[in-house]
C-alpha cells in the first residue's frame, strides 16, 4: 500500500474529495439550463406584456390639426354652389323646423320644465312626471302603462279650471266598481287652476296643476305633467294656444 | 431708372408690410365656412326627421340631445379622446371624415332596463299618487339603474364610450378597465367584433346617468361637430 493510492481511506475523506472535484456534471447542466430557461420565460413574459400593452385600443387627443384632418369634405359638386350658399340654404330649412316663440321642454326622468325662448330660459320649474308603473285589471285583461309620452307636442287647447273625468283605471287602481253614469266620473279642482291640453282626447295627456305640491320632484302622475301653482301661473300666461312642447 | 427703382422698392415694401399667413388666414376662413355650410344641412336633415337626435361638439365638449334644431338638454364632458384598434403599436384607423358626420341608429349598450312598479288595485302604496302622506313613489332616477360606463353604439363600428365620474354609486371601477381591456385585445386582433372608431368621453355622475336614462327609445342619429 502506497500514499499515491487516490482511494479515500474514510468516509470522511470521500466526501472531501468528492467537494475538492466540485458539483456534478448533470447539476452543472440543470443549472445552466435552469438559468437559460428562466431568462427565456422572462423574455417571454416581456414580449407578451409589451404585445399585450401595444395591442388593442390606442387613443389620441382631439388637436385642432387632427380634428381638421377627419372632418368631411363640404360636397360642393353635389351643390355645385358656393358653401355660402349651403349655408343660408340649410339655415333657411333648419328655421322652418325650430319652434317660433315661446316653447316648453320638459324632462320626465328629472321632472323639470323650462320655459324658453331660442336659448333664453324664461322658467324653470319643479313638476311631475309619469309614474312609469303598471296595472292590470284581470277582469277585463286590460293593461296600463303610466308613462309620460316623448317626442313633439301642441299645445292643442288652454283650459281655466278644467274639469277631470276620471278614466276607468282611477277606479281600477283604487279599488272602486266603475260608476253607472257618465257625469259620475267629473271631478273638479282635481287639475288645479288651468290645463294646457297636449291632444289625444279624454285619455290624452296635459300640463296641469296638482293638488299634491309635496309629491313634486317625484313621478307621480299617470303620465300628464303636474306643475304648481305659481309656476303653472306663469306658464298659463306666457304659453300661447300653438306652442311647442317637448317631452323627453 | 429711378421710375423703376421706385417701383421695385414699393413692391418690396408692399411684399413685407402683407401680414404673414394672409394666404392661409383666407384658406381657413374659407374652411370654416364650408365647415359650417356642412354642419348645419346636416343639422337641417336630422331637423327634419321629426325623431331626437343628438350631437357631439368636440369644441364645445358637450353631448346635446336634440329635437327639430333646438337643443333639450345639454351634459358637459370632462375629457374626450378617440380611439382607433391597433396591433403593436400600429393603428387601423381606416375610417377617416367621422367628424362632420352623421351616424346613425345608437343604441345604448347596455340597453336601459325600467324596474316598474306593478300597481295592486285597491293598495295604496303602490299607486304613483299615495293618499298616505309618509309614502314617497320613487323616481324615474331611482328606477332606472345606471352602468358606470356604457357604450352608445352606432352603425359601422363607430361608439361613443361614456365613463362615469364621480364619489356617487355607479362611478369607475378599475376592475373594470382590466376587463375592458382584455375585450379590446381580442377584438384588436379580430377575435371579436371590432369598433372601427371610438370616442371615450368622460362626464360626472350625475350627467352621464341623466344621458343614459333620457335616451330617446327609438335608435337616434349622432352629428359629430368639429
Amino acid at each position: 500500500m502506497t500514499d499515491s493510492d487516490d482511494t479515500p481511506k474514510t468516509p470522511l475523506m470521500a466526501r472531501a474529495q468528492k467537494a475538492a472535484e466540485g458539483p456534478p456534471k448533470i447539476f452543472l447542466f440543470l443549472t445552466r439550463f435552469g438559468l437559460t430557461a428562466t431568462i427565456g420565460l422572462l423574455c417571454l413574459v416581456a414580449a407578451c406584456a409589451v404585445f399585450f400593452l401595444s395591442t388593442g385600443f390606442g387613443y389620441t387627443r382631439l388637436s385642432p390639426s387632427y380634428v381638421q384632418r377627419h372632418t368631411r369634405p363640404l360636397e360642393n359638386g353635389r351643390y355645385k354652389i358656393s358653401s355660402r350658399a349651403v349655408l343660408d340654404m340649410a339655415e333657411r330649412k333648419l328655421r322652418r323646423y325650430q319652434p317660433r316663440g315661446v316653447f316648453v321642454v320638459i324632462s320626465k326622468v328629472q321632472n323639470r320644465l323650462w320655459l324658453r325662448d331660442g336659448d333664453k330660459v324664461l322658467l324653470k320649474a319643479v313638476v311631475s312626471a309619469g309614474a312609469g308603473s303598471v296595472l292590470d285589471d284581470p277582469k277585463s285583461g286590460r293593461h296600463w302603462v303610466f308613462d309620460t309620452p316623448v317626442g313633439r307636442f301642441y299645445v292643442r287647447d288652454k283650459r281655466r279650471n278644467p274639469v277631470w273625468v276620471a278614466p276607468d283605471w282611477d277606479y281600477i287602481e283604487s279599488g272602486e266598481p266603475l260608476p253607472r253614469n257618465y257625469g259620475d266620473r267629473f271631478q273638479s279642482g282635481m287639475l288645479g287652476e288651468y290645463a294646457l291640453d297636449l291632444g289625444g282626447g279624454p285619455s290624452g295627456y296635459m300640463i296641469h296643476g296638482t293638488l299634491y305640491n309635496r309629491l313634486l320632484g317625484r313621478n307621480v302622475s299617470h303620465g300628464c305633467i303636474r306643475v304648481g301653482r305659481n309656476d303653472l301661473r306663469v306658464v298659463w300666461k306666457k304659453v300661447p294656444t300653438g306652442a311647442t312642447v317637448f317631452m323627453y | 431708372m429711378i421710375m423703376k427703382r421706385v417701383c421695385f422698392a414699393l413692391i418690396l415694401a408692399l411684399f413685407i408690410a402683407a401680414p404673414p399667413g394672409t394666404a392661409d388666414t383666407t384658406r381657413r376662413a374659407h374652411d370654416d365656412s364650408a365647415v359650417k355650410a356642412l354642419v348645419t344641412s346636416e343639422r337641417a336633415g336630422l331637423a327634419s326627421s321629426g325623431q331626437f337626435y343628438l350631437e357631439l361638439l368636440l369644441s364645445r365638449r358637450e353631448i346635446r340631445l336634440c329635437h327639430s334644431g333646438v337643443w333639450l338638454a345639454s351634459y358637459p364632458l370632462d375629457s374626450i379622446r378617440a380611439g382607433y384598434p391597433r396591433v403593436l403599436f400600429i393603428s387601423l384607423e381606416r375610417h377617416e371624415n367621422w367628424i362632420g358626420a352623421v351616424w346613425t341608429k345608437g343604441h345604448l349598450s347596455p340597453p336601459a332596463v325600467i324596474n316598474r312598479v306593478e300597481i295592486v288595485p285597491g293598495d295604496d302604496s303602490t299607486t304613483p299618487t299615495p293618499g298616505e302622506a309618509d309614502v314617497l313613489p320613487p323616481t324615474l332616477e331611482e328606477l332606472i339603474p345606471v352602468p358606470p360606463v356604457y357604450d352608445i353604439r352606432f352603425d359601422n363600428g363607430l361608439v361613443i364610450r361614456v365613463l362615469l365620474k364621480g364619489k356617487i354609486p355607479g362611478a369607475v371601477k378599475k376592475k373594470w378597465r382590466i376587463a375592458g381591456r382584455w375585450h379590446d385585445f381580442l377584438a384588436a386582433l379580430g377575435l371579436r367584433a371590432r369598433d372601427k372608431v371610438r370616442i371615450e368621453v368622460t362626464l360626472s355622475a350625475a350627467e352621464g346617468a341623466a344621458l343614459y336614462r333620457s335616451f330617446p327609445a327609438a335608435p337616434p342619429s349622432l352629428l359629430v361637430v368639429p
